[in-house]
């Protein structure tokens, strides 16, 4: 029993990461993205 | 872990998973391989679309259009769970292996695409993002719901979905559909089935068991292997029209001509050859092919660039 919570809390720990990852990806990009249009560098 | 099913509260079996779903198999959804070329093609369109774009926002888009392939090939794999379990080419996929829960797949696929068109209409512009709407819904909806397991012209027409990457990175760029980039798409689509059927052909049996009907499997072989001669010979036209409407020069069309005279002859070498070498043979090749012209129109282009600048 006290396995298996370990494993959930594991698991939930690792999906947590990958989220908090993507999270802060995206929103590097649209930083990015947000910087270089208002410089004036679009694409068309 | 026990495969015996368990009956769930609702009343539905389930079979516990093997293990959970590592990074890998989230990897293995996207169908790196198939991305790297698609990409590629992508990146081609980009360079080579008349016009200024900053890199930063080229490099949106060709990512956009990576993640947005991933994504198609993740829904595809939770569609045809079933049919990779019956065939050996596909059966350690992460579905058919149950290493994942296909709605995990289903939802991963489903925000990758609502991401990448998203992301691709606010950073680069939305002509650009409807393609690739219209990529991802052809090649979901289209190909893999529709076609893939009613028709064998299902290559030919789905194939469409995969010539789009280039025409998105010319609108990336341009902000338009445009000559050019119509004519990169023309020749994805003209390449298509003869590479698909070089495949099936080699695989029938697989696809056979799935009960796919690809054209070898309702046709016969002979009837594929005339059919992949046709589309070779139609596809050499096909591949001059850039040379011809001034997207890339001379030299880049004499290397188009070359490749498509050598396409030919492989696809003549699989007419007489009754093993699956020449079938193996020209699977590889069609994938050296389509390599080969686009990366000679990137450097076609960059050798423009320089000359003039």
């Amino acid at each position: 029993m006290a396995r298996e919570i370990s494993d959930m809390h594991k698991k939930r720990r690792g999906r947590n990461i990958a989220l908090a990852v993507v999270i802060f990806a995206l929103s590097a990009l649209f930083y990015v993205m947000s910087i270089v249009r208002m410089s004036g560098g679009t694409g068309s | 872990m026990s495969d015996r099913p368990i009956i769930a509260t609702n009343g539905v079996s389930a079979v516990p998973l093997q293990r959970d779903a590592a990074v890998l198999d989230f990897v293995a959804l996207l169908k790196p391989r198939v991305m790297s070329l698609v990409v590629f093609t992508g990146f081609a369109g980009v360079l080579v679309a008349p016009g200024e774009i900053h890199p930063v926002i080229a490099a949106i888009a060709i990512l956009c259009i990576a993640v947005a392939t991933g994504a198609s090939g993740a829904i595809n794999m939770w569609y045809e769970r079933d049919l990779d379990a019956k065939m050996e080419r596909t059966r350690d996929r992460p579905l058919p292996a149950n290493r994942m829960e296909p709605e995990t797949a289903l939802a991963f696929g489903s925000v990758l695409a609502g991401g990448s068109v998203m992301v691709m209409g606010l950073g680069v512009n939305w002509t650009a993002a409807a393609l690739l709407a219209l990529a991802i819904g052809f090649y979901v909806f289209v190909y893999t719901i529709w076609l893939k397991r009613r028709t064998p012209q299902n290559i030919v027409i789905g194939g469409a979905a995969g010539a789009f990457p280039p025409m998105i990175g010319w609108a990336a760029v341009t902000g338009d559909v445009s000559l050019g980039g119509i004519a990169l798409f023309a020749l994805i689509f003209m390449w298509t089935p003869p590479h698909f059927w070089a495949l099936s052909l080699y695989k029938c049996e697989d696809y056979e068991n799935a009960s796919v009907p690809m054209l070898p499997v309702v046709s016969g072989i002979l009837e594929t292997k005339r059919q992949i001669l046709l589309y070779t010979v139609l596809l050499l036209p096909v591949s001059l029209i850039p040379w011809w409407i001034g997207t890339a020069t001379l030299v880049w069309g004499a290397i188009s001509a070359v490749m498509g005279f050598l396409f030919i002859a492989m696809a003549v070498k699989v007419w007489f050859d009754e093993t699956d070498r020449a079938p193996q043979q020209m699977f590889r090749f069609s994938l050296l092919y389509l390599t080969v012209l686009f990366a000679a129109l990137i450097v076609d282009r960059l050798a423009v660039q320089m000359i003039a600048g």
